[in-house]
């Protein structure tokens, strides 16, 4: 196994390296920034502007390094079309391996990656807080855990549609199909969250407290981020577990 | 060790498409022997070999290789065989060196020194990319490998297809050379029928997914015979006896597939001897009986 392991990471190493590269990239501005914005330029802004600023600069860079790190280090794939234009799709059929073998190979790279990426979001996030003299909170580690859990359900799912139809394609139209979920979810409850928001807002739809808003916003966030934290151990395990025997299914099944 | 006595043996392979069928093929492969596998373009050669491979899963028959049962020992069998391509599994990015890397992991019995004198045989370098090689060259790169972990079976699907005289001839050399243990068997797919009147002990002729003609290779030339004669000559030709017939303008050319019937019943009439390729034309056409 180690062998075909090799063979992957090979294949792969081009979008690695440019995976990395735009992650550090992403983090060194991030930094900048953050330092810009509490002892730099950003800070001699007006209170309000700052005020903006402040949070934008520290929510936005404070998971922007993990999500390029999970997007370009756990999503290439092209590994997996590549074998089926060279046939060693095909003749890895041929070899003494398992199919469990051969489906394993194609998880072992993004599930690193992963792990990766985590360590990188996490070694950022405290950097982040350490510029900004803040602590790396409970609820920080659990949106790099709700974050890492999305991308490695995306990723699982890409490997099995991949094997099946070897065109990148699917994985688009996978993720935009997600997406296209999230947006059918929230016009669903569109009037629910109209009704909610509408607790704030004067009949001509302005926002008459804006404080208290915030802070109620700030509540939901936390509460919704604490359920998909406690569901996101179980969305990382069953989609890679589910992700896998689809791909040992495949792989059984053999070409037609 | 599985004592065996035939490397491959098949019965009643059957794999179901839209508009093709592999229909109940039979045939063994002896061990210590080469046997062409010989069919047109859709005959259903890489059916069957993949089929044999595991590329495939066939709906029906059976398939013993090396004296084991594939369903049953499908991955004791592929350490002890190698598989040839009419084209390079190996992406072109990777060079000989790298090839190594990937295949000594995979097998067990992969000999590094035995890899290495090939490629110093075959005249391939370690560190040029598959990708910069020529097409025979590749195809060197592919058997070094295959032959490198002591395989005891050889099965290649059109592995000679597109290279030159030359080259063509270096490799069955090779096949040659790898023959001398009597424990290798090879079974060659292939349409040049005159590489395998080379060097092939046995042939299978296969048309339109099914098994027409198995047998030795020289007992299947010594059996068939074209009479060439002329039309009237031909209409005293018992059709039973004809496999199918060539007309021209001029005449017409027979094959028999019974040379002692060609001498006592048609002793008249010139009996040539035939060649691999022949035979395959005449059999491709049999259904249509006469064909020009």
């Amino acid at each position: 196994m180690k062998g075909l392991i090799y063979r992957e990471l090979y294949l792969a190493k081009r979008s690695y390296f440019t995976g990395l590269f735009v992650t550090l990239a992403v983090m060194i501005v991030g930094i900048l920034v953050r330092l810009s914005t509490i002892y730099g330029n950003l800070a001699k802004l007006d209170e309000e502007a700052f005020r903006i600023m402040d949070v934008y600069t520290y929510n936005i860079f404070m998971y922007l390094p993990l999500i390029a790190a999970l997007c370009t280090l756990m999503s290439d794939h092209g590994v997996i079309i590549g074998d089926s234009k060279c046939r060693f799709g095909v003749f890895s059929y041929t070899l003494p391996v398992s199919d469990v073998k051969l489906a394993a190979v194609k998880y072992v790279i993004p599930i690193g990656s992963a792990v990766a990426s985590v360590g990188i979001g996490v070694l950022n996030a405290a950097i982040i807080c350490g510029i900004s003299g803040k602590s790396l909170s409970a609820g920080i580690m659990k949106i790099i855990l709700i974050i890492t859990a999305i991308c490695v359900f995306v990723s699982s799912l890409s490997i099995p549609l991949l094997t099946r139809f070897k065109v990148k394609t699917v994985t688009d139209a996978l993720s935009l199909g997600l997406m296209g979920i999230v947006v059918l979810i929230m016009w669903l409850n569109m009037d629910r969250m109209r009704e909610w928001f509408g607790q704030f807002t004067d009949e001509n739809g302005d926002i008459t407290d804006t404080e208290l808003l915030m802070e109620k916003v700030t509540e939901k966030a936390a509460m919704i981020r604490d359920i998909a934290a406690e569901i996101a151990p179980f969305v990382i395990i069953i989609s890679l577990a589910a992700g896998f025997a689809a791909t040992v299914m495949l792989y059984k099944r053999r070409v037609k | 060790m599985t004592e065996y006595e035939n490397a491959i043996e098949i019965s009643g392979l059957t794999k179901k498409y839209d508009t093709f069928t592999l229909d109940s093929v039979s045939f063994n492969v002896p061990k210590g022997s080469i046997m062409g596998f010989i069919g047109q373009n859709g005959a259903g050669k890489t059916t069957t070999i993949n089929s044999l491979l595991g590329i495939i899963k066939p709906d029906a028959g059976t398939v013993n290789m090396l004296g084991m049962n594939i369903a049953d020992h499908e991955e004791d069998i592929k350490k002890q065989i190698a598989a040839v391509f009419d084209e390079n599994p190996f992406n072109d990015c990777f060079n000989a060196k790298q090839v190594e890397m990937i295949m000594r992991d995979i097998y067990e019995e992969w000999n590094s020194e035995k890899y290495h004198a090939y490629l110093e045989e075959f005249e391939l370098p370690l560190k040029k990319n598959i990708g910069s090689l020529s097409k025979g060259m590749k195809m060197k790169l592919q058997i070094a490998a295959a032959l490198s972990h002591n395989a005891k079976l050889l099965i290649m699907d059109e592995a000679t297809t597109g290279l030159d005289p030359v080259v063509r001839n270096e490799i069955l050399d090779i096949f040659l050379d790898y023959l001398q243990d009597e424990d290798h068997s090879i079974l060659m797919s292939s349409h040049i029928t005159t590489d395998l009147e080379k060097i092939a002990d046995s042939v299978t002729f296969i048309d339109r997914g099914r098994i027409t003609l198995t047998g030795y290779k020289d007992d299947v030339l010594e059996d068939h015979r074209v009479i060439k004669c002329s039309k009237s000559d031909y209409k005293g030709i018992d059709s039973e006896d004809i496999i199918s017939a060539r007309l021209t303008d001029f005449g017409a050319e027979v094959m028999i597939a019974d040379s002692t019937l060609c001498r006592t019943k048609y002793s008249g009439l010139t009996a040539d001897p035939t060649t691999l390729e022949e035979i395959m034309l005449f059999y491709v056409n049999r259904r249509k009986k006469e064909w020009s």
